[in-house]
């Protein structure tokens, strides 16, 4: 529990600091609160310390599994996005927001409870919903809060509606409770019509298709740095939630859902990838770019029973890394150029900061899934993962659907490499370059460390 | 600890030289490359001796899912390690009177690609080849879009670049097939070849489809090769040579160290389509060799040619055929080594290589006719020529597959005789033009390095036994495993 503690103290501290005005010392605050809370989750690890409030979380080490590779992911996000907050006058309040919703990931990856899933699904939410709309100057910033409160709003009803039924079929909200229950009489319609229903929700909050749509709008309205926000940490403790929900309550009906993981998965994939090979804002293909990820990561939850969660921890840190990164080069080269968003605006990036162009090629060619980079391991396991379970036709799907990605993420490198005419440098400050370097090597580094997943 | 020293030496060697600047840059890479040489000679004595612990190498990766890090050199290896290994320093050294724009990533690049071409020469291991061989796609890219040249290169470079990924892809498929039916779950050759061969022949079909796919577009075999003249065209002089000698090597090498032995059932019942498929290529592609203006085209266009009968004789399955095969791709890196040096040599002096608007630089430059026409006839495989013993034993095991597809396969020696004395004579014989009777005589390392190749051309033509006799073994195990 001490995990949760600390970081809900560090949102409530975080918010003081506004009253005392030491404005200052906000940063590296947040940052010892997230590396105490990596520190407690690996001196708790292999304890199974007692539940929580009669079930409600369990700290067991899927739980600090999550929560550490999601801290660290966080932490980052702070560091690399230290230089977005800086003239904002509400910067405190935004601070705060994302500490808060790192709470709501940590119920996600803790939950033991029917309850605490949907408790957590909102605290993760809500203020996702503040921060997606924080630049209240524009309006695409502004109808993108809309839409994604508008939107998860009803998928959180609908997520609600399925804990509902559930409860109704069962009798409980407990997860080991409801697992016994259904291996003693198994699922009625009432009970598959709620796993149905959670699924929806599920699939609307990590972007599955045909749950998807809003995805590329909210991405590309957002504020660059909250996308990425959105990317990495809310969609991996998203994801930390799926698996949590078969791997420890209903892994029994993954028998019949699992097709349906499949087939969504595979129309994921077709449909992210022929979208993003037609866009032309890179804002945008990178949302779509994300939600072809999401199927892959959909395929690690689909073998929920019989792999490791180990696997979906490895690709959520692998793609954050990316993902953080190219959002990131992004950001930096759009605020130069007037917000620019084509390809256009990555010419000659090569010359302007190398290190920046170095480190986002590297990204680009984990995500495409090219080795000897960590996103090519991240790719096998879930692939050797979906295979294992017998789904040739999808493998074949992704692997081919990797190649299509080949395509919209060359069309990066090669706007990267362009030379232009009188490029003025890009200049990031120390802590930016630090974790940038950082990323480049533990984007090679963790390909060999892949023997450890 | 030979063969990884042979694969992490060049790696490392590339970080050193991205660190240490421009300065040394070409010397540390020429090094670096003398010094695998000397490895892989060292390694060559040691195989004929039949020592073989220091040619093995074998650690787990990743134990659940049967990953390793296994390298071998065996008699079929060192074949690819030697031609690597002879053409690298070649290579360098061609480049040794150019400027680059950041020389240390040229180079580093340069030798990042031959790590991860001896990688996938010596995996031992299904997954490892396929990491290799995709990682020696990346320095290339990068040295045909940087320092390539044309308006055009960024696209041609894209279309090389999703050209290979994406049939390279489908050699993965094929090989998780293969890999889903070993038990227990490993992607060592051997594991893989016994499951390969307990499928049933129509699968193995299906999946020598997949496998011959990949090494179709990347050798490349027609149709799928037309990505290859524009990127050989837009490459730098060094890439081109890096693309022709060794990098397509890789594919060739592929078919006999996984086509072959993992699914022999598949070649041989559902394997026709490829060879005939490559023996269209080699008729095709001469005829497009006879019709090119442009030398480097011309060069690009033969290479197609002598890969097709390559991939033919490979495929048809018996000793001389693949014999032929690893004999041909040495001679084939040498000789395209010499063809694009004589190419830059004629293109830094005219500033163009239309064929049609030289002439007479024979008489303008004696000595590098003769080393140009030594060359020319490595390449239309003149008797004791290299050219000729790889040629002939293709020929040879083409022929006892179908007499047919061997006489057509047997127009490529006539075909390229027309193409490359035509270009020839277009440019060195008949009167000078104005152009060309200021053809500056020859440097001094430009001497050393068309003479080098000259030596090798004949030295291997002349003295082909020992190298012969290094694969003897290993293929006659290796066709013992196929029946």
């Amino acid at each position: 529990m001490k995990e949760l503690l600390i970081t809900s103290l560090l949102g409530i501290a975080v918010l003081a600091f506004d009253i005392v005005k030491i404005r200052k010392a906000i940063l590296p605050v947040i940052i010892l609160g997230f590396i105490a809370t990596i520190a407690s989750c690996v001196m708790d690890w292999g304890m199974n310390e007692n539940p929580f409030n009669n079930n409600m979380l369990i700290m067991d080490n899927f739980a600090l599994g999550f929560i550490a590779v999601l801290s660290i992911v966080a932490m980052f996000w702070f560091l690399i996005s230290s230089d977005y907050f800086v003239n904002d006058v509400s910067r405190t309040d935004l601070y705060a927001l994302v500490v808060f919703s790192f709470c709501g990931a940590m119920v996600l990856s803790a939950y033991s409870n029917l309850v605490m899933l949907f408790i957590g699904i909102e605290i993760l939410s809500i203020p996702m919903y503040v921060l997606a709309t924080s630049n209240k100057k524009s309006l695409t910033s502004n109808e993108a809060g809309f839409k994604y409160f508008f939107l998860g709003a009803l998928a959180s009803a609908i997520l609600l509606f399925g804990i509902a039924l559930i409860y109704g079929a069962t009798g409980s909200f407990d997860m080991a409770a409801i697992s016994a229950h259904i291996s003693d009489t198994g699922t009625g319609t009432i009970m598959t019509a709620g796993i149905l229903m959670i699924m929806v929700g599920f699939f609307f909050k990590v972007s599955i298709a045909p749950f998807h749509m809003w995805t590329p709008d909210v991405y590309q309205g957002s504020p660059t740095v909250i996308t990425a926000l959105m990317s990495t940490v809310v969609k991996g403790a998203a994801f930390a939630a799926m698996f949590r929900f078969f791997y420890l309550g209903f892994s029994s009906s993954l028998e019949y859902t699992s097709m349906i993981f499949a087939v969504t998965a595979a129309l994921t994939l077709i449909v992210s990838n022929v979208m993003a090979v037609l866009q032309t804002n890179t804002k945008r293909l990178l949302a779509y770019s994300s939600i072809s990820h999401a199927a892959f990561m959909l395929g690690a939850v689909m073998t929920a029973t019989s792999t490791n969660p180990r696997i979906l921890m490895y690709y959520i840190l692998v793609y954050s890394i990316a993902s953080l990164t190219s959002f990131t080069v992004l950001y930096q080269v759009s605020k130069v150029q007037n917000g620019a968003e084509g390809f256009d605006a990555f010419k000659g990036l090569v010359r302007r900061s190398p290190l920046m162009a170095g480190a986002m090629t590297l990204s680009l060619l984990s995500m495409a899934g090219i080795p000897p980079l960590a996103g090519f391991m991240a790719k096998y396991f879930v692939i050797s993962a979906v295979l294992d379970a017998g789904y040739t036709w999808l493998v074949i799907l992704m692997i081919l659907s990797s190649a299509v990605a080949v395509y919209y993420y060359l069309r990066f490198i090669v706007a990267i490499f362009t030379p232009i005419e009188n490029a003025g440098r890009i200049v990031l400050n120390d802590i930016q370059r630090i974790v940038m370097i950082l990323f480049t090597i533990a984007l090679v580094a963790l390909f060999f460390l892949a023997a450890f997943v | 600890m030979l063969t990884l020293a042979l694969i992490a030496l060049p790696l490392l060697m590339s970080g050193a030289v991205f660190l240490l600047g421009a300065k040394v840059a070409r010397s540390t890479a020429m090094a670096t490359t003398l010094v695998m040489l000397g490895l892989t000679v060292f390694g060559a004595v040691q195989l004929s001796l039949g020592k073989t612990e220091l040619l093995n190498f074998n650690q787990n990766w990743i134990g659940p899912l049967g990953l390793h890090y296994q390298f071998t050199l065996d008699g079929i290896s060192i074949m690819l390690a030697l031609l690597s290994a002879i053409t690298a320093p070649l290579i360098v050294y061609s480049t040794i009177s150019k400027t680059f724009k950041n020389p240390h990533i040229f180079y580093g690049l340069v030798l990042l690609m031959l790590g991860a071409m001896n990688g996938a020469f010596f995996a031992g291991d299904g997954l490892m080849f396929y990491i290799f061989y995709e990682v020696a796609l990346i320095p290339i890219y990068f040295l045909i879009l940087i320092w390539g040249r044309g308006e055009d290169k960024a696209k041609v470079t894209f279309k090389f670049f999703i050209y290979t990924i994406f049939g390279s892809l489908f050699m993965l498929i094929s090989l998780l097939y293969v890999y889903q039916h070993t038990t227990p779950r490993s992607f060592s050759f051997d594991a893989l070849y016994a499951a390969g061969t307990s499928l049933s022949a129509l699968e193995q079909g299906w999946v020598f489809a997949g496998i011959f796919l990949a090494f179709a577009v990347k050798m490349p075999i027609f149709p799928f090769h037309t990505w290859q003249p524009s990127t050989y065209n837009a490459a730098p002089t060094a890439g081109t040579m890096l693309l022709a000698a060794i990098m397509l090597k890789m594919a060739t090498f592929g078919l006999i160290r996984i086509a072959l032995p993992m699914v022999p059932a598949g070649v041989a019942e559902y394997g026709d389509w490829a060879i005939v498929l490559s023996v269209i290529g080699i008729v095709y592609a001469s005829m497009m060799a006879i019709v090119q203006k442009n030398f480097k085209l011309l060069i690009a266009y033969s290479s197609i040619a002598h890969v097709g009968l390559i991939s033919a004789g490979i495929l048809s399955g018996n000793a001389q055929g693949i014999q032929g095969g690893l004999f041909e791709m040495i001679s084939h890196g040498i000789l395209s080594v010499g063809l694009f040096f004589v190419y830059d040599i004629i293109e830094s002096r005219m500033g163009h290589d239309r064929i049609n608007e030289m002439g007479g630089i024979r008489a303008v430059n004696p000595t590098f006719a003769f080393l140009f026409f030594a060359i020319v006839m490595g390449s239309v495989a003149l008797p004791f020529t290299s050219g000729f013993v790889g040629e002939f034993l293709l020929l040879l095991g083409l022929y006892q597959y179908s007499g047919t597809l061997a006489l057509v396969g047997g127009l490529t020696v006539i075909l390229g005789a027309v193409y490359m004395l035509r270009s020839f004579q277009a440019m060195m014989l008949g009167a000078e033009n104005s152009a060309t009777a200021n053809f500056a005589p020859l440097t001094r390392h430009e001497t050393i390095l068309l003479a080098i190749v000259v030596i090798l051309v004949v030295g291997l033509g002349i003295y082909s036994d020992p190298i012969l006799q290094l694969s003897n073994n290993a293929i006659d195990s290796l066709l013992a495993t196929t029946r």
